[in-house]
């Protein structure tokens, strides 16, 4: 079955990812957290970070670590902002949708 | 196929992009190697599909079509992830976008219609009456075009799902056939103001070419006759051969004009409209 949500979704979803670690969490972390929740390919993942960070809701931020440089995601105020506004439009479009279906079988 | 063939191939394919757009994207994917470990390597490659895949999802996001998806029972697929990467040709860089704007350039001179429909309206654009408004809309469209061809010389095509035909693209169709007119009478314009800028010069060279001669043998002759003319009356003669040295002097420096122009800035002319017409036919031709 296909619930045609897109973007919206997939951003709510990584922006609750990130925002789950204080200090913000990395590229593979992040996907491997996403896939526990949804079935994503793993090339999805990095045009949404990388426009989550364009649009200001992810900030980055390198740590050197076994020599390299490794880039830390973490939201912004405006990313928390922008989570709280998905989380509650969910539970909204969620609670209306459940009804929908609990109404219905009640016939 | 290994990690760094991986990356290797990535990067050729994302040659095209802003450098920032391509270096973060290259930084993303070594850091993910590198937290996935070594022995995850062959694991990655195989859910990362291809580098084509992955060059794929990266421009949908630089070009903000990414983000189009489902969520399937199987998942969240972008619809990006429907081309077909088996049709990527690395020479041929440019077969999707030029196809396209071929068809946007044919649909709007071939419009049959619009030509013969349009005959007086050509034939009046077509000495540049309208040349100053008309010339710059059309610079601009043929910059835009220019633009996206320039852009993309070397490259990967634009992975777009650009290829069905949506509402975007019978837009562009009708946009074409009725810009067909104004294509039309801006070409003529455009023409126009060439034949007369070309005819402008030649004039230009004309005259000179016609002072330097003219003066050069008026003056020697008018030297000789002044000489004759001072057996009769000296001082006219005098100042008969005076106004003739000048006349000479004048027409030598003309000729030395001519001479420069012809050596300096004439092959530079010849080299520049050369290209001009060679990048005129490549696109045409999408070489």
């Amino acid at each position: 079955m296909v619930f045609n949500t897109g973007a919206a979704l997939l951003d709510a979803i990584v922006l609750a990812v990130v925002s789950g670690e204080e200090e913000g969490t990395y590229g593979y972390k992040i996907t491997q957290d996403v896939r526990q929740a949804i079935d994503v390919s793993e090339s999805t993942l990095y045009p949404v970070l990388r426009r989550l960070q364009k649009d200001g809701c992810l900030t980055t931020y390198d740590v050197q670590f076994d020599g390299r440089n490794r880039r830390y995601y973490k939201t912004t105020e405006k990313g928390m902002v922008q989570l709280k506004l998905y989380k509650s439009e969910w539970q909204s479009y969620a609670g209306k949708i459940t009804k929908i279906f609990e109404g219905g079988s009640e016939r | 196929m290994n990690r760094s063939e991986f990356m290797f191939a990535l990067a050729q394919l994302l040659a095209d992009l802003p450098f920032e757009e391509r270096s973060e994207a290259l930084k993303f994917y070594n850091n993910y190697f590198d937290d996935a470990g070594p022995e995850n390597e062959q694991h990655i490659i195989e859910e990362l599909k291809s580098p084509e895949a992955v060059a794929a999802s990266i421009r949908a996001g630089v070009d903000g079509t990414a983000g189009n998806g489902e969520f399937c029972d199987d998942g969240y697929h972008e619809n990006y992830e429907n081309a077909h990467t088996e049709q990527m040709v690395y020479n041929d860089g440019n077969a999707g976008y030029q196809s396209s704007t071929e068809n946007e350039q044919k649909a709007g001179y071939q419009n049959g219609t619009g030509y013969e429909q349009n005959a007086g309206y050509q034939n009046g654009a077509g000495y540049g009456q309208n040349t100053g408004y008309q010339n710059s809309a059309g610079d601009q469209q043929n910059g835009q075009w220019q633009y996206n061809y320039d852009n993309n010389n070397n490259a990967y095509p634009q992975r777009r799902p650009h290829k069905k035909l949506n509402g975007k693209t019978i837009a562009i169709i009708v946009l074409c056939i009725c810009a067909a007119p104004v294509l039309l009478g801006i070409g003529g314009g455009i023409f126009g103001a060439v034949v007369g800028l070309i005819g402008g010069i030649i004039g230009i060279i004309a005259g000179v070419i016609g002072g330097a001669v003219g003066g050069i043998f008026g003056g020697i002759f008018g030297f000789i006759k002044g000489i004759f003319l001072c057996f009769s009356s000296p001082s006219q003669g005098i100042a008969l051969c005076g106004t003739s040295l000048v006349k000479l002097g004048l027409g030598l420096i003309l000729m030395m004009l001519l001479v420069w122009f012809a050596t300096a800035i004439l092959p530079k002319f010849l080299r520049w409209i050369k290209k001009m017409i060679g990048n005129l036919s490549k696109r045409r031709k999408g070489v």
